[in-house]
């Protein structure tokens, strides 16, 4: 993130990444969890 | 009880400094002996198991379970990495398949069972999970590519133009990336500063010429010797991931 903050834009990069983090990561990390809870409560 | 000693002896192996794994010490020659010991025993509670149980055909034979299955691989490794056979070099894998001793002790404890038995069976709702995953990674590719395409290739250069060979070096004094070429002075939006250090640029985008060859893009360490980048969906597809 922060090499290309300093070759495109600030905003643009960072909008990016941490919205890939939040979608990529946190939201999708969730939704295995509820996967595996679901099967356990099964 | 067995197979708890088993796990400790495997994890209390010694090594020498150059963590050679063939490395004799008499703790070693312990641990061997205690190796074919324990193999002896998993082996007769097999034996007596198929006598028991039998061995496929019944009803409730003993590889009809699948955990009894992998007991029973284990044993068999443990049988072939007793052999001769196991000091050919191919062979060798059946005497790292002793690490999966220390799964037997799953099958014994019952709240571990229903873990990996939850595990297994969210396997099917974890494979959706997976598809959007991807389709979530390839939507974010797609916009990292239209972004950020070779522009982590722009450094502050130390000369204005390419050189005559192609090669456009790139600057000591300021060996940063940059976007303008503010960001190449000493001092970046400081009047005090104003001469130019270097010039920003890129020579893929100024010239289309490849920054691997012009640039030697594989042993720059701030650009992650190039193994991450968004010059392709499949790339930024890796890269995010």
């Amino acid at each position: 993130m922060y090499s290309y903050m300093d070759t495109v834009s600030s905003v643009q990069s960072s909008v990016f990444f941490v919205l890939v983090v939040i979608l990529g990561a946190f939201t999708t990390l969730n939704l295995v969890l509820a996967s595996i809870m679901h099967s356990y409560l099964q | 009880m067995c197979i708890l000693a088993n796990s400790g002896l495997l994890a209390s192996k010694e090594y020498d400094k150059n963590y050679d794994a063939n490395y004799h010490s008499w703790w070693n020659e312990v641990l061997d002996i205690c190796d074919q010991v324990f193999s002896y025993i998993f082996l007769a509670e097999c034996v007596l198991k198929i006598i028991a149980m039998g061995y496929i055909f019944h009803k409730r034979a003993y590889l009809r379970d699948a955990w009894n299955c992998m007991d029973f691989a284990i044993v068999v490794f443990s049988v072939i990495s007793m052999t001769p056979l196991s000091n050919q070099k191919s062979l060798k894998i059946f005497r790292t398949a002793r690490i999966l001793r220390p799964l037997r002790s799953m099958h014994q404890l019952k709240s571990m069972r229903s873990l990996l038995q939850t595990f297994f069976s969210s396997i099917p709702g974890l494979l959706n999970v997976c598809l959007f995953m991807a389709f979530i990674f390839t939507i974010f590719a797609i916009i990292g590519v239209n972004l950020f395409v070779g522009k982590q290739y722009q450094f502050c250069r130390a000369t204005e133009e390419p050189l005559a060979d192609g090669t456009w070096p790139i600057s000591e004094d300021a060996s940063w990336q940059c976007h303008t070429d503010d960001m190449c002075r000493e001092y970046p939006n400081q009047d005090l500063a104003d001469a130019k250090v270097a010039t920003c640029g890129d020579i893929y985008d100024e010239f289309g010429r490849d920054p691997v060859a012009y640039d030697n893009a594989y042993d720059i360490e701030s650009i992650n010797y190039d193994i991450t980048n968004f010059n392709s969906v499949i790339n930024a597809s890796i890269t995010i991931f």
